[in-house]
């Protein structure tokens, strides 16, 4: 009896293990599909976004659109320098204003502060990453375009308040991915350092951030990602002229700022030249993530 | 030369698999030209779409010359342009409509000094030779420009009358939408901009032109200058379902809609 009996749970577990090993391979599938489906949409838009800028720009050259000076799409001018220079501008300038006040707050939440404290600061961190990017655009026109009007002169508009609204932008970003890697730097280390006697300041400063300075730079270089890429809150305040600044209070135009500014009406080759805006943004984009890999896998090497 | 090429094989595609979708019972009319005046016929056809079932009416943009050229060669029954057609054009056979007014006003802060400037010194102000108000009677103040984006057809009204085919400088404050411009302008004491004068209101200070109050009125008697029309141009006079449309626009509702769009009546 007991043999017989075994043996039909012998049975019974061998039909459930090949059911299981189906299904294993049917959802093993469906995530290979899906997966496939971000390589497949990132691939459908580099075409897209290629096909219609690459022959624009080979047709004028590479050179004079990217190093071109002037943009004056009723002229025919589709020189992109000025806005190049106004994105890098920018960008800097949010790095300039979000980076060491980030890391601050990363530092601060991680070795400083008390629990209860780091518990009201955190959600509102989280906060700050939901609002929806027109609205910090509306509020840098309404609010600091004036401020800075009156303390720096000049229109408002500009290079100073868009480094503003992108330097407070930024600061989620910066603030999680740094605080991820500072709170994965072993314990030992710090309790290494309070045993030489060194303070809590002298420990965070010499050890800890140098420890978690690849992550800190990864946080970094997807901050800047999302400087580069932010459209509506950098429109609002940016002023939009396509020069290369020569002050800081001078207005200037995103690569962004271009394409969405006149796609609406823009027709023929002035379609083409918002194209290949597209093309060098995208080449500005793929040269950030390969340094961000870069970093990572450098991180991995410590 | 190729643009119009491909613009006509563009509208010659496109009608062509309208008509065949559509097998001849139903008529299509190819509205073709400025991208001012798009918005508009966009708004004409499509209530005169919701009231007369069967006709198709296609709105694409193109610029005022294409629009002339394709209903000169028939490509399209209606060529929209947003500027006066030359005689050149009329000698062609095209018969021409005015279907609305597009008035530009000038406009700056409500405590700028300035009233009144001629385009001369608005065209200087947007070239870059007059940077300073103080060049134009008003307190020594650097002049914040403010523009619409390129492709808009406010921009392109502003620089066919006032800029006398000269470039706008670089260093503007570029605004995509008339509120944006209105924004900038009720904010900052020192900034001049345009908009359409279908758009006026009470945050901003219009300015006159010449001397001239911008006023419809001014507009109609000829004295002010900072205008153009809109105009339908078809091949002989318009007949069947293009008439209608033509009609449609020229009627009570039609010329209320262009009110609302910003703009004035053709008459």
């Amino acid at each position: 009896m007991r043999a017989v009996d075994e043996s039909v749970e012998l049975k019974v577990s061998a039909k459930t293990k090949e059911k299981a090993r189906d299904d294993e391979r049917w959802v093993r599938r469906i995530l290979l599909a899906s997966a496939l489906m971000t390589i497949v949409s990132v691939g459908i838009i580099i075409y897209f976004i290629f096909e219609a800028g690459l022959p624009f720009l080979l047709r004028k050259g590479v050179f004079p659109v990217v190093f071109g000076q002037t943009w004056y799409p009723g002229m025919s001018q589709f020189g992109l320098w000025p806005m190049i220079v106004g994105t890098l501008v920018i960008t800097a300038g949010a790095i300039v204003i979000g980076v060491p006040l980030g890391l601050g707050v990363a530092i601060a939440l991680e070795e400083f502060m008390p629990r209860s404290l780091a518990g009201i600061i955190r959600p509102a961190i989280e906060l700050l990453a939901g609002i929806p990017s027109v609205v910090y655009g509306f509020y840098g026109l309404i609010v600091l375009v004036p401020i800075v009007r009156n303390l720096f002169g000049g229109t408002g508009f500009g290079i100073i308040t868009a480094s503003l609204v992108l330097g407070i932008m930024i600061l989620p970003t910066i603030i999680s991915v740094s605080q991820d890697s500072i709170r994965a730097v072993p314990r030992e280390y710090r309790e290494g350092s309070y045993a030489l006697g060194a303070a809590q300041w002298q420990t965070a400063r010499l050890v800890t951030v140098p420890a978690a300075r690849s992550g800190i730079l990864a946080g970094v270089v997807l901050g800047i990602g999302r400087a580069i890429g932010e459209t509506m809150a950098v429109i609002m305040v940016v002023g939009g002229a396509a020069q290369v600044p020569r002050a800081l209070t001078d207005m200037v135009r995103t690569l962004t700022a271009n394409v969405a500014m006149e796609m609406s009406y823009a027709t023929g080759e002035h379609r083409e030249a918002l194209f290949a805006t597209g093309v060098v943004l995208f080449v500005f984009i793929i040269a950030l993530n390969i340094a961000l890999q870069s970093m990572r896998s450098k991180g991995v090497r410590r | 030369m190729f643009k119009k090429i491909a613009l006509i094989a563009i509208i010659t595609a496109l009608s062509a698999i309208t008509m065949v979708g559509c097998q001849g019972k139903a008529e299509t009319i190819q509205v073709a030209g400025s991208t001012s005046v798009q918005p508009l016929s966009e708004v004409w056809a499509e209530k005169f779409m919701e009231d007369n079932q069967g006709i198709t009416v296609n709105v694409t943009g193109g610029g005022s010359s294409a629009g002339v050229t394709a209903a000169t060669e028939g490509s399209a029954e209606i060529g929209a342009a947003s500027r006066k057609i030359k005689q050149a054009e009329i000698d062609k056979g095209l018969v021409v409509t005015k279907v609305a007014i597009d008035g530009i006003a000038i406009i700056v802060n409500k405590d700028n000094a300035v009233t009144n400037l001629t385009i001369e010194q608005i065209r200087k102000i947007y070239t870059g030779e007059i940077t300073n108000w103080s060049a134009v009677g008003a307190a020594s103040a650097d002049i914040n420009v403010v523009v619409r984006e390129a492709g808009s057809g406010t921009l392109d009204a502003f620089e066919s009358i006032i800029m006398d085919k000269q470039t706008i400088k670089t260093n503007v404050n570029t605004q995509t939408a008339t509120a944006g411009v209105r924004q900038v302008v009720s904010g900052d004491p020192n900034a001049i901009g345009f908009i359409s004068m279908g758009s006026i209101n009470d945050e901003i200070k219009v300015l006159s032109v010449d001397g001239v109050e911008a006023t419809e009125a001014n507009i109609r008697n000829g004295s002010y200058t900072v205008w153009r029309p809109f105009n339908y141009v078809t091949m002989g006079e318009p007949d069947g379902a293009v008439k209608q449309f033509i009609d449609y626009a020229l009627s009570e509702a039609g010329q209320n809609a262009a009110v609302e769009k910003g703009f004035f009546k053709a008459k």
